[in-house]
């Protein structure tokens, strides 16, 4: 039986790590104990065997398959690995990793945008598009054309003035004139009995207006400063209350004065009736405007003194009347007849200019 | 081993230096392949350790400390690597132990110039513990401490397996009449 000490010795020997004097004390022992002796010489043998089997030499193609493996060009390393590399490696290591599930979610996408795209189109033609009425049109064409034709624009109106030179006024005037009297003593009477009807129902409407400036006086003895006068009251600050007695008391007086205006108001009725006519505005839109916009009463019977219409206007005025009931004839009269009339009447027209030229 | 010329090597290959990492390859293929072999006896399948050792190695590269030895690093990486892949194994499915049969007359094999052979058969009777030592101390000649490094086992330990593989490997030899 060896001792562990020698034991130790004898593979420390093998391994060529003893010390001299290591080397020494087991050369020595082995000399005395031939059990040693074999032991030492047998794992002499073990190591010269491991030597003489040697290693083996790999493929040379081993080092282009390594390096081909591990392709350092499409996959550089970097020292610091930071969040974006660890992503882009994940990226890539999924990416080649599922390449061929890649594919399939391809086609998935497809197929899902396919549908997304289909549904848009149904909920947008079944709710938005604007399709035309459908319900008593079969057998028309008119609810395409409703909403294929272009839009009216303003270019496409043109209003035509009788007064302008259009329409031939002077013949259709002479064609007035030229109708039998019974004709046109019918319209005058339906123009004037139309104007009286307007003459009694303003005379019916300015019966109930001394209501109404009655109410407006009382009213105004409630608050009966003048608007200006109140706004610029108000604006310089709180009268004394004295002040504003002797101005409640002046009021009254103001009123008085514009009720004696207005009687005395010199338009005539007609006038006055075609001006309504040319600026028919309800009493009532008036006394809103009068109430958002309230002149001076003073300042209303100046202008309305100073509103006299001058006889030219006036008379183009009456000349528009008696187009107007003209026109109305002329609408009325038989085809035939007005295109005889126009037919003579541009003959004698004819024949005037030849005379003037003659 | 040049522990300095690899801690350049790999410092430079973690700059992206492709020819750091060839040399590497060049310098570690051959010691890497003969450790995978030894330990799983299959030329073929050492290549293929071999090839993953190294790809293992470039991937996890920036994850090495490098105070350390780079070769104890690969040469742990190698190890696992061949140990794992022959306990991937079938039993029964190695390659060396179905063409070295123990009832070989070890006489045929001396005289038939396969004495390389049985030392591996020997070899492979051993358990993974003890070849590894004997693989790296004979075949790649490490020191007790690079073994310990590599291995991350105490000094004292290594030498107790490697004593006692040796032990084993000799009674083996003893048996097939080698010794």
């Amino acid at each position: 039986m060896i001792p562990e000490r020698h034991v130790e010795l004898v593979h420390r020997e093998i391994d060529g790590v003893n010390s001299a004097e290591e080397s020494a004390v087991l050369r020595n022992y082995m000399l005395q104990n031939l059990e040693a002796k074999n032991l030492y010489d047998d794992m002499l043998a073990i190591g010269h065997l491991i030597k003489e089997a040697g290693n083996p030499e790999p493929s040379p193609n081993l080092r282009k398959y390594i390096l081909n493996s591990v392709n350092v060009k499409k996959y550089p390393i970097s020292a610091n690995n930071g969040i974006f590399t660890k992503l882009l490696d994940l990226y890539k290591n999924n990416s080649q990793a599922s390449h061929n599930q890649q594919e399939g979610v391809m086609k998935n996408k497809l197929v899902i945008g396919s549908v997304t795209v289909a549904c848009i189109a149904i909920v947008y033609f079944a709710f938005l598009y604007p399709w035309p009425a459908n319900q008593g049109m079969e057998g028309t064409i008119g609810g395409v054309k409703k909403y294929n034709a272009h839009q009216l624009s303003e270019k496409d109106v043109q209003l035509q003035d009788i007064t302008s030179g259009a329409v031939d006024q002077n013949m259709i005037i002479a064609f007035y004139e030229a109708a039998p009297l019974s004709a046109r003593q019918a319209i005058e009477q339906r123009a004037s009995i139309e104007q009286r009807a307007s003459i009694e129902q303003r005379a019916s409407i300015e019966k109930q207006a001394p209501l109404a400036i009655e109410k407006r006086a009382s009213i105004e003895k409630q608050a009966p400063l003048a608007i200006e006068q109140r706004a610029s009251i108000e604006k310089q600050a709180p009268l004394a209350i004295e002040k504003r007695a002797s101005i409640e008391k002046q009021a009254p007086l103001a009123i008085e004065q514009r009720a004696s205006i207005e009687k005395q108001a010199p338009l005539a009725i007609e006038k006055r009736a075609s001006i309504e006519k040319q600026a028919p505005l309800a009493i009532e839109q008036r006394a809103s405007i009068e109430k958002q916009a309230p002149l001076a009463i003073e300042q209303r019977a100046s202008i309305e003194k100073q509103a006299p219409l001058a006889i030219e206007q006036r008379a183009s005025i009456e000349k528009s009347l008696q187009l107007e009931r003209a026109l109305g004839y002329w609408n009325r009269a038989p085809i035939q007849a007005r295109a005889e009339f126009a037919r003579k009447w541009l003959e004698s027209r004819g024949l005037e200019k030849q005379q003037g030229a003659e | 081993m040049d522990t300095e010329r690899d801690s350049r090597l790999v410092r430079e290959c973690l700059q992206g230096d492709r020819k750091a990492f060839e040399e590497i390859v060049d310098k570690y293929t051959k010691p890497v392949f003969n450790v995978a072999f030894r330990v799983i006896g299959d030329a073929d399948e050492a290549e293929d350790i071999t090839q993953s050792v190294f790809v293992k190695a470039y991937e996890n590269l920036s994850k090495f400390n490098i105070q350390r030895k780079f070769f104890s690093w690969l040469y742990r990486i190698a190890i696992n690597e061949a140990l794992n892949a022959k306990n991937a194994r079938k039993p029964g499915e190695s390659l060396g132990e179905s063409v070295q049969s123990d009832e070989k007359n070890p006489y045929e094999v001396l005289h038939d110039k396969q004495r390389c052979q049985t030392i591996e058969v020997a070899l492979r009777k051993l358990s993974d513990d003890y070849r590894v030592v004997v693989v790296l101390r004979h075949f790649q000649e490490l020191s007790y401490s690079e073994i310990a490094e590599i291995l991350q086992l105490p000094e004292k330990t290594v030498k107790s397996r490697l004593f006692s593989a040796r032990q084993q490997l000799r009674e083996i030899l003893m048996r097939s009449e080698i010794l």
